[in-house]
Formats: C-alpha cells, structure tokens, sequence
C-alpha cells in the first residue's frame, strides 16, 4: 500500500456522503473554480467598461461645455435643494411608513436620474462644487434607508463624497440587500418587544409576596416559581406542582428511550439477536463474570468451553490462573481468542497438561517464546492444527524447528503479524509439511513473490489465504501458485493484495474450479471487465458459497449483474462494501433472480442502496439474517424489514 | 419424524429430593429434551404419566429451571425492555450442565 501511496496519487475507497452528494450532482473542484473565474472575468470585463464610459462621458463634457452650461446648473441645484429639503424631514426619529416612503422615492429618483445622467455628466467637470452637493445628498438618502445615520455620520458622508464620481455612482446605485432589511425588521421587533415589557408588570423577584395567578392564595415568589399558563402571573408552589410529574415523566420517557436506542444498536453489533437468551448463554455469562473464583469447569460441553472461551476473552478476563479451567486432560481442541495475558510458561503448560491437542488456536500470544513453540513441536504428539496469531516473538529458527519436528502431520497452519516468518520458514514448511491442506498467512512483514512461488511445492493445498501482505505480490506469482493447486482450492482469500490485477481473475477463472470461498477485497485493480470475464461462462465451477467484493471500486451494476447469474443460486455470503457503482439498474436486474441462501449481505457504502432496494432484496432473498448498511443514508426508519433479520449500521438506529 | 406433540395441560417436574414443580406443558417444552420426551412417537413413559424424574437435580436447581421456563414463555416475542434473568454465583455451574443436558 505504501508502494501505491508512493506511486502516484490514486485514492479510492469510500467517500462521504456529501462527497458522494456532490459527484451525483456533477461538482467538482475544478467546476467551482472554473465558475469563480468566470465571474471574476466577467467583473473586470464590466469594470474596465464602465471606465471607458465615463472617459468618453468626460471627454464629451469637455467638448461641450458651453453655452447652456448655467441654465443646466441652475436647474439642477434647484432640484437638489427641494431635495435636501425633503430629505431633511426623514430624520432617524421617523417610524417605518415615512422611511418606506423614503424607499420608493428614492427608487423614483434612481429612474429619474436614469434620464438626467448624459446632462449631469456634462455639467460635473464645470460645476464641481454643486455636482459634490448633489451627490452628498444622494448618498444622504441611500443611508436613511440604511436606518442607522446620525447627524455626525451625514456630515462625515458629505466630507466623504469629495472622491472620484465612479465611487459616488456605485454606493447611490446599491439598493438595501435582502440581509440589511432583514436586519432593521428584527432590530424593530426587537424595539417593539422592548416596549411590550415595559407595558408588562416585571416578573416578581425571589422572596416577594405575591398572590397565585390560580388559586389566588398568597406565596412567596422563589426560582422555581411557575409562571400561570396564560402568563398572567405566578403560581404558588402547589399549584404548580401540578403540572411538574407529567413534564418530569415525558422528559423521563425521553431519556430511557434514548438509552434503548443506544443499547439496541450496541446489541445489535454484539450480534443479540433475540430478547431472551437461552439458559446456557446466562449461565455463561454470569459464571464469565465470576471467572476468578471458579476452581473448575467440569464438564459443561465442549462447544460451552468455547463460548465461554470466547466470553472470557471478550472482556479480556483470561489470565494465567483462569486460563488452567480450560485444560481438560483429554480435550482435542482449545481455543483462546486474547492470549495476551498469558505469559510464555503459561502457554507452555498447554503442551504439558493437554497432550492430546489435536487443534490448537492461539489469538495474540505475543508473550510467547522460542522455547514454548519448540515444546508444542516434541511434546503434542496429535497435533495436526496450529494458528498462532500475533507471535511476533518467536525468531524463524523456532518456526523451522517446528516444522521439522511435526513433518506431515501438519495439515492447518496460520500466522499473522510477525516479521519474523520469511521465506526460509516458508521453505521449510514446504519441504517438511506437504499434506498441508490449510494455510493461512496474514499480514507478514516479509511476505513476497518469492515466498508465494514456493507454495506450488504445496499440492494438496484447500485453502489459502494470504491477506494484506506488506510487500508486492504480484499476478506472476500467484497464477503459479493456482496453477499447481488451483484445481483443488475450496477457499481462496486475496485480501488486501493490492498489486494483483485481472490476470488473476484469469487464472482463477481457468483453474479454480472447486472454489467455494473467494475474497478478493480491497484488490482495487481489477476492473468491472475482469470481474465480468471471471464470472461469465466460469462451467467448471458450480456457483461459490462466500464472495467479497469488498472495496473492489471497479465493480459496476454489469459485473453485479454476472456475479448473480453465476453464483446467485449459491451463495450464502455477500459483500459489495464501498462498491460506489453499483446502481440502482443493478438492484432492477436483482429483481428477476432469487438468492435462496443467501444468508449474509453487506451492501455498505453503496449510496444506490435505498428503502425499496432493501425491501425488493428481502424479497428475493428469504433467508436472509444479516445485513450491513453502514454509510447508506438512504435508508430511514420506515424500512420494512423482516422479523428475525437484523440490520446493522442504519444511521437513523445510531443518531438519538 | 413427525410430531405428535400435545402442549396442553400440566406436567410434573421432580428433584432428586422429592420436591415436585407443576408447571404448563408449554413452558416446560422450552427445553428440547423434555419436549422430545413427551413425542408420542418416542414413546417414553413419562409421557403418558406427565411427570417426569430428574435424579441428577436437587430442588434448588430445579426451580430455577422452572423459573427459567416461565421466564422465557413470559418473554419471548415481547418486544420492549426483558429484565435480566438472575442467577445465583453458585449455582452457575452445576445450572450450566443441566442447561447443557435440557437443550434449553
């Protein structure tokens, strides 16, 4: 991923919603900039014209000043001063009808002036002094309807107004904007306001006598005095209480429906499905919280060990003293999901009291040593199954050590998050380990083509499973690898290998035939073509069980469409997460085909996904129980679901 | 198989003690194994006595189980807030084996 980050500046994966709102509308950066500049020329291009204008006005006012030069001026100013006059009269203490008055006239005026321009534009280089005092009185005006001048400010306008005509033009041309009116109505609904308080009696302070407004019985007025409900007066305290358990049960009401909502949605994604538990799951849970004083589990049923394995590690309770319940002498399988805890002598002891562990699976052992894997390798006789997630203590030498040890008993390996599994391990376990059928390698620091071609070595491979390797693995690489155990694979998980492309796709399609479960999340290289040539005509394979599609951006409603037809009958599990294209014609095309097992579905981030897609998919999809919808906005409460069905990550079920 | 499965009237529950709970029929066909007890078909006696001998409980753990079964019939399919079913600390155990045994 750092490769692809280093590469270039490819991003992909899911956007926000307003993002995605704006894609739909078609804006982008580049449109709004392009509109801006637009504006902005078309600005200048107004500007630079109107300076011509007046250049040619002035230069025409040059050459004609003449003869009626003084009949013009005198008219003018004549006009200004009955102007003024009227002007004078709005003062700021004038209420709304005479400054509406004001308004109109000064539009009447602006028409007016419409027609006196040309003849004012001669006279204004000859007669400076009377051109000034016509436009101080303009600007007068336009600041009376402003409603906020003063005797101080007109003068300083008038001193103002000795600049350039142009200035003068554009402030008389401005007519008040919608905010500024907006302003001065609530500036006078604040005044009237005012004056209606005053007209009222102030509320009594705390302490006062008064008489309630209901029962007219004498009170002292404190804090928490009620106000009457027509607002008259006050009530006394028991009257008002009255009220107070209704208001104090709504509010209560509000409040523990907003606690169901929170906890609904948190049992939703612990994945509580129904209201009432069985008796052996609140068994479990009380005797998880009561872990540390249980002496011994005894026999409880293996598939409860599990689940209270499971719930132990949940809450992070499993230690070096609890997790000794667990070793039951003759167990096959054990289980610990959070080893963390668990120092490397304590995972030592599972070698020493469980000899006949036939499947080991260890979660986040990272304080397990070199000598506790070697211990596992001589002293588990039985041992066919090992996953050690999270060892990242354990040196490679240890790992070969292992192998070597166990040989072809091995049939399932995992491990993940280490940087000490390289390609000599890789090695040893091919030459030590061939009925390996199980192997899983999640994100290994040194994990390469190389490490990947020495697989083919592998032939009776089920499962493979290479997820978020930190270095390249490329399409070279694993088309060898399918083509010497392809034919035989049941689940292929691809996850994160960012670096594969369609070739793959190809490989898959051509060798795959028994696949069951394919992951090819996150690969956001391949293309809607490579998915729709994998899923067309793929005979040999009758149909998968699980797919994920998870982040593969390239997956359009016509590869949708292909995957349907080709596995819709199977399949059980389903995820299109973050496919953005995914339209509303692949949901159309859904209609037409039934996906009988489908039992799982996540549809996250796909902003197609709406009310009736969700209700259309629950038609063809009858057993359907699980359904993921994170960042699908479209969905509201007024879905209707199924019972039994339990959607997860509906925005109206999150937000209070 | 078919069922042939009547849930009306009463069943008797017994301890190993000697204590005897009547409940419904139909709470106490919470548990899978009473229930496929009391299929006809199966043809076990308790059946056709409607009373049934548990020799591995003792009546404290017994009645628990019977409060378990009117709980889940009270609750099931009710929609609102279920308050929490309680257990003893002690008993957790010894009632997760029996859970284990009824199917419930």
């Amino acid at each position: 991923m750092s490769r692809r980050s280093t590469s270039g500046s490819y991003v992909s994966g899911p956007n926000s919603a307003l993002t995605e709102f704006l894609r739909e509308k078609g804006i982008d950066a580049s449109s709004i900039q392009a509109l801006s500049h637009a504006r902005a020329r078309a600005r200048n291009a107004a500007a630079a014209e109107r300076r011509a204008q007046l250049a040619q006005q002035t230069a025409e006012a040059e050459l004609e000043e003449g003869a009626d030069e003084n009949e013009e001026v005198g008219e003018s100013s004549a006009a200004a001063g009955s102007r003024r006059r009227q002007n004078r009269k709005s003062t700021k203490d004038e209420d709304d009808d005479e400054q509406m008055l004001d308004i109109e006239y000064l539009e009447e005026e602006e028409e007016e002036e419409e027609v006196v321009k040309p003849r004012r534009g001669r006279a204004s280089r000859a007669t400076t002094e009377i051109n000034l005092k016509v436009g101080g009185k303009r600007k007068r005006k336009s600041t009376t309807v402003k409603d906020t001048e003063s005797e101080f400010e007109e003068e300083e306008e008038d001193e103002y107004v000795e600049e350039e005509v142009v200035t003068t033009r554009a402030t008389r041309a401005r007519k008040p904007t919608k905010a500024e009116l907006k302003k001065k109505k609530a500036e006078e609904e604040r005044r009237r306001g005012e004056d209606d308080l005053a007209d009222e009696l102030p509320r009594p302070q705390p302490g006062q006598i008064a008489f309630c407004a209901s029962c007219q019985n004498r009170f002292t007025v404190t804090a928490y005095s009620r106000a009457s409900e027509d607002g008259e007066g006050l009530l006394c305290h028991p009257c008002g209480k009255k009220d107070a358990p209704v208001e104090k049960a709504a509010r209560k009401r509000k409040q523990t429906t907003r606690t169901n909502k929170k906890s609904n949605a948190r049992a939703i994604l612990d994945g509580d499905t129904s209201n009432v538990k069985s008796l052996q799951e609140i068994c479990i849970n009380t005797l998880a919280k009561y872990i540390d004083d249980v002496e011994s589990l005894g026999y409880i049923g293996s598939h409860n060990v599990d689940k209270m394995s499971q719930i132990i590690c949940k809450n992070r309770r499993l230690s070096n003293d609890t997790i000794k319940l667990f070793f039951e002498p003759a167990e096959h399988v054990l289980r610990f999901y959070d080893c963390s805890k668990i120092s490397s002598d304590g995972l030592r002891e599972i070698g020493a009291l469980v000899p006949t562990l036939r499947r080991l699976h260890l979660n986040w052992c990272g304080l397990m040593k070199d000598e506790c894997l070697d211990y596992y390798g001589t002293q588990l006789r039985q041992l066919t199954s090992l996953e050690l997630y999270g060892a990242f203590n354990v040196t490679e030498e240890s790992y070969i050590r292992f192998f070597q040890n166990v040989g072809s008993r091995l049939t399932e390996f995992g491990v993940s998050d280490t940087s000490r599994f390289t390609v000599n391990a890789v090695e040893a376990l091919v030459d030590n380990c061939p009925e390996l059928e199980v192997l899983r390698l999640r994100t290994l620091t040194h994990l390469d083509d190389e490490c990947v071609r020495l697989l083919t070595g592998l032939p009776n491979l089920k499962v493979l499973e290479i997820t978020n390797p930190q270095e390249s693995i490329t399409d070279g690489a694993i088309i060898d690898a399918l083509n010497s155990f392809g034919s035989g694979l049941s689940e292929l998980i691809l996850e994160g290998c960012s670096d594969l492309t369609d070739e793959t796709l190809h490989a898959i399609h051509s060798s795959c035939g028994r696949l069951d479960v394919l992951n090819l999340s996150g690969i956001d290289l391949i293309t809607n073509n490579g998915i729709s040539h994998l899923f067309t005509e793929w005979t040999q394979n009758y149909g998968l069980r699980e797919l994920s599609l998870g982040r593969c951006v390239g997956l359009q409603s016509s590869s949708f469409a292909r995957v349907i037809d080709h596995s819709g009958r199977t399949l059980e599990k389903l995820s299109i997460n973050s496919c953005k294209d995914v339209k509303k014609d692949a949901w159309d095309f859904l209609q037409e085909f039934r996906l009988p097992l489908l039992e799982a579905l996540d549809v996250s981030f796909v902003r197609s996904v709406d009310d009736s897609v969700i209700e259309s998919i629950l038609k063809v999809a009858p057993e359907l129980k699980w359904l993921r919808v994170w960042g699908c906005n479209k969905i509201t409460e007024a879905c209707a679901l199924k019972e039994g069905m339990v959607l997860i990550g509906r925005e109206a079920d999150i937000l209070a | 198989m078919s069922e042939a499965i009547d849930d009306e009237g009463f069943i008797t529950l017994v301890s190993n003690d000697g204590f005897q709970f009547v409940l419904p029929k139909r709470c106490a066909f919470a548990s899978k194994t009473i229930r496929n007890m009391f299929n006809k078909n199966s043809g076990y006696i308790e059946a056709k006595e409607n009373c049934v001998k548990f020799e591995e409980m003792r009546g404290a753990v017994l009645e628990k189980v019977c409060e378990y079964f009117i709980y889940k019939h009270k609750y099931s399919g009710y929609t609102g807030q279920v308050p929490e079913f309680q257990i003893p600390a002690e008993m957790g155990l010894e009632l997760l084996t029996i859970a284990d045994f009824l199917e419930t």
